[in-house]
């Protein structure tokens, strides 16, 4: 386990490298000159040539990226064209809401997903199970924006049970989470029935129901825990799924999250706060792939006594 | 002699084509049939929309704001008393258009990169699948937002978006079809005749994953819809007057106290199409390719 | 002789694919009695193995169901039982080992949690004595440092010691019948033999009938004392494992004899039976041997010979019968 994991660790650091290396390209891939796109479109000659020095855009690109990386283990992101405020605080504030919303939704996801996805394999092809399927299609082929702007208009407008947006109390979650989390849910399901299937066609559920063991038992014993081995590696790669559809569930919810603060400052050409928030969830999607990784091999036997044998 | 010949002909006329033999088995998928049919209508007023749509899009009503559906107004009326059903049934040609443009682009990108990585394999496979790599651990969403926001918004630059991201998605499966067509004794024998390279890939190993190309082409527009949807949504895609099912929807969201028949028709055509694709694409998979599963 | 406590009588199982049915095993008679081991031998797809899970009533994943007559244990016909008591019945009266070692143990539960799973289901006893019998179980199968592989995990095992967990298993509760489907094909030639011993052993200590279930006859030699031999879902020729070796009767046995290499014999090549097995659809209307058959008779390829002096499916045999 230990080996496996220090593979997985430095497997990042190439990676790393990259994303860095995209982030900061971010400004110069722009089409333009970036001390102008910086400074803003009414800007003077000189307010642009001040900002060229500040920060050193006159200096030779490899040389930029150093001070680039310098500056980010300082924890130096530069600040905010808009508000004038240092991007660190800004992200560190809208850090959290967005967290709580994507783990709120992932507990929707897996209750609904793994719910409908045993039902299906365990009915398979009987009604249960065409309904189910039916459910977990729809829920792919929804707009986000479209399902929670008519859950606002129900359950908000119509019959009052929840606000409309904002953040605040557990009944602020409800909607958002629900929102976030249809799309993930029926990914869940569909690959919970797949994997539970062909667990079930293997030889050791032959061995559980020739001990005379219930159905109950061979199913919840030995056939769901083998399927969510995969279940679970790919539910935690959905992570990555929630978090972009964050920036439109924010949007609609009104809600102080990571991907309201992008699309805003996409609006607003804020690239400082673009460029940061880039290498942010860049870090959050590896993060998240190297925890899943490593969560995979805890559940997996297999690899978790690997330098046993 | 006689009895020889007539057996053959009896075995050639048993034989099927791969074609006879899809439609067969597709036939039986009634959800996916129907789907298909339905696509197939949406295809036709997309085509015809503008001419049998009771209004013009940009078409204003300023006694009608925002009024419900009626039999004036089918799916009623916008803040500018614009007919809702006459603009969904103008936008379904951008839709579609953008939907199948920006997958046809990616798909195009990502079928020849796949090729050439499973065909000539080595450096040139793994230096393609680690570009690829990159892309795909972004989700789908957030890579077209980083290239909204460096392209800037527009139509235009959503499709290219959208193209993007599903480059490494094609180039990944083809790769795999590729690296197992290779290893089939007939292409190692046209390869030691002496054929080139080209000549291989077009009369062999293409044609070979065409049925792959065909079930994934389908599953990603739907995709490609909502997340073009989506954008437009946000305000990075189509300009807010355009009759874009994103963009009228994204308009009505002010009115949803009052008026929420504004957001309700476009989010509903929007939903219906990608659920058509996807259900087609499901059924064309079973049909088509019944090893690819999800 | 005493009465048998298996009985199979008259069994027709199918499946069911594609909304067709197609029969795997046709009427099949077959009875074990108290501490034999009857070997059930034929080559694959002969409906063998199908006959083992219509007793154990485990083909609702195939999916198959017995769609005719009856299999008696202790007198009762175990197909009208209720699920209840064929979940009673199964691990606990009769119980099965498999062919493949490497696959039938969860890979994911450790071995000592799968062996107090199976006794725990049928008696009623504490997790601590349970894991002693586990563990006492182990040590009859040979299992050396059986505490220690209590809490291991089944691919820190090898196939040999896997398919010795699963006897354990198997016999942890005292099972009157254990069927072996071809409990050695996927093992060494040396680890085969031990397992043969094992599970002679076994019978030997807990006087369990085994239904042995093989395509090599070799192992049938060395392990049982009555043999069947299957083809196309019918016993062809059943008999003790002296006359079936000495004098076998129906050309598919002599057959079936003439592909082993005999020691010391002097052959250029293995006899070997022509051709194939035929598919459901092109199976002979009469005998289902007649188009491999080097004795066939007209009279074969028109209706199928029943089994005479219940021992062999044969029309050169009629005459005898007559005769005698």
């Amino acid at each position: 386990m230990l080996k496996y994991s220090v593979k997985r660790i430095l497997g990042m650091i190439p990676l790393l490298f990259v994303i860095s290396l995209i982030a900061f390209m971010f400004v110069h891939l722009i089409p333009g000159d970036p001390a102008r796109l910086i400074a803003g479109t009414d800007a003077t000659i000189e307010e642009i040539e001040n900002i060229r020095e500040k920060y050193g855009l006159d200096q030779p690109l490899y040389k930029q990226y150093m001070d680039y990386m310098g500056n980010l283990f300082q924890g130096d992101l530069g600040q905010s064209i808009v508000t004038g405020r240092p991007v660190l605080d800004m992200l560190v504030e809208r850090f959290g809401p967005t967290l709580r919303l994507t783990l709120a939704s992932m507990a929707w996801a897996l209750l609904f997903g793994l719910l409908i996805g045993v039902i299906s394999a365990v009915k398979r092809n009987k009604w249960p199970d065409h309904l189910s399927m039916f459910f977990a299609v729809s829920g792919v082929s929804i707009p986000s924006f479209w399902l929670g702007l008519m859950m606002i208009q129900l359950f908000s407008v119509q019959l009052g049970w929840f606000p409309t947006g904002g953040i605040g109390g557990i009944e602020t979650y409800i909607l958002p989470s629900f929102t976030l989390g249809a799309g993930v849910a029926a990914i869940i399901a569909r690959f919970t029935r797949s994997s539970l299937m062909d667990v079930l066609k293997e030889d050791y559920i032959r061995t559980g129901r020739s001990k005379g063991l219930t159905e109950f038992k061979v199913i919840n014993r030995h056939a769901v825990r083998n399927a969510l081995i995969p279940v679970v590696t790919m539910s935690g790669l959905q992570f990555g799924f929630l978090l972009s559809g964050s920036i439109i569930t924010e949007t609609i919810f009104s809600w102080p999250g990571l991907g309201r603060l992008l699309i805003n400052s996409i609006t607003a050409r804020d690239y400082p706060v673009i460029q940061s928030e880039i290498l942010l969830f860049s870090l959050e999607f590896l993060l998240i792939n190297l925890l899943v990784d490593l969560l995979y091999g805890f559940l997996n036997p297999k690899i978790r006594y690997e330098e046993g044998s | 002699m006689a009895e020889a010949a007539t057996r053959k002909e009896e075995e050639q006329e048993k034989k099927v084509t791969p074609f006879q033999q899809f439609w067969k088995s597709f036939k039986k998928q009634k959800v996916s049939f129907a789907a298909g049919v339905f696509l197939l209508l949406l295809f036709i007023v997309a085509a015809i929309g503008p001419f049998i749509a009771p209004y013009g899009p940009q078409e204003y009503d300023y006694d009608n704001l925002l009024s419900g559906p009626s039999w004036q107004h089918l799916a009623g009326t916008d803040d500018f008393g614009r007919d809702i059903f006459s603009r969904i049934l103008h936008g379904a040609w951008i839709s579609l258009s953008v939907g199948l443009s920006s997958v046809f682009i990616g798909a195009l990108l990502g079928t020849i990169l796949g090729i050439i990585s499973g065909y000539f394999g080595k450096w040139v496979d793994s230096a393609i699948m680690r570009v690829m790599d990159v892309l795909l651990a972004f989700p789908g969403m957030l890579l077209a937002i980083g290239i909204i926001a460096i392209l800037g918004p527009g139509l235009f630059n959503v499709v290219m978006a959208v193209a993007i991201f599903s480059v490494p998605v094609f180039a990944r499966i083809i790769r795999s079809s590729t690296l197992a067509i290779k290893s089939t004794l007939y292409v190692e024998a046209t390869q030691s005749i002496g054929s080139s390279h080209f000549r291989v890939i077009m009369k062999h190993i293409f044609p070979g994953t065409v049925s792959t190309l065909i079930v994934y082409f389908t599953m990603r527009i739907g995709s490609a819809i909502l997340i073009a949807a989506g954008l437009s949504f946000l305000g990075l895609g189509a300009d807010p007057s355009t009759p874009e099912w994103g963009a009228m929807l994204s308009n009505g969201r002010d009115y949803l106290n009052n008026a929420p028949h504004v957001t309700f028709f476009p989010g509903l055509a929007i939903f219906l199409t990608v659920l058509a694709f996807n259900l087609l694409g499901d059924g064309l998979r079973d049909a088509l390719d019944p090893k690819i599963r999800d | 002789m005493s009465e048998p406590i298996l009985s199979i009588n008259q069994l027709y199982t199918s499946f069911r694919v594609d909304g067709e049915t197609i029969p795997a095993v046709e009427g099949i008679d077959l009875s074990l009695y108290p501490g034999e081991i009857v070997g059930l031998v034929g080559e694959s797809g002969s409906g063998k193995s199908v006959t083992s899970l219509s007793v154990m009533q485990l083909l609702d994943e195939t999916p198959g169901e017995v769609t005719g007559g009856e299999v008696l244990f202790q007198g009762q016909d175990l197909l009208k039982f209720t699920d209840r008591q064929k979940r009673k019945v199964r691990g606990n009266d009769i119980s099965m080992i498999f062919q493949e070692p490497m696959t039938s143990l969860n890979p994911v539960l450790k071995i000592g949690k799968q062996l107090v799973e199976a006794i725990r289901e049928h008696q009623r006893i504490s997790q601590t004595d349970a894991r002693k019998h586990a563990i006492h179980m182990l040590n009859q199968v040979g299992i050396p440092r059986s505490e220690a592989i209590m809490n291991e995990y089944p691919h820190q095992l090898s196939g040999g010691m896997r398919q010795r967990v699963m006897i354990a298993m198997a016999m942890s509760c005292d099972p009157k019948v254990l069927i072996a489907d071809e409990p050695t094909t996927a093992l060494d030639v040396t680890i085969q033999a031990q397992i043969l011993d094992v599970m002679r052993n076994m019978r030997d200590q807990h006087n369990t009938s085994i239904l042995f279930i093989t395509h090599d006859l070799g192992v049938i030699a060395e392990m049982c004392d009555r043999v069947a031999v299957m083809y196309s879902g019918r016993i062809v020729e059943q008999g003790s494992v002296y006359e079936i070796f000495e004098n076998p009767k129906h050309p598919y046995t002599k057959g079936l004899l003439g592909s082993i290499p005999k020691l010391g014999a002097k052959e250029d090549r293995l006899d070997s039976i022509q051709g194939q097995v035929p598919t459901v659809e092109d199976r002979p209307k009469g005998c289902k041997f007649a188009n491999r058959c080097p004795f066939v008779m007209d009279h074969c390829w028109e209706e199928e010979p029943p089994l005479f002096d219940g021992k062999n499916r044969c029309w050169l045999h009629e005459r005898e019968e007559a005769t005698e």
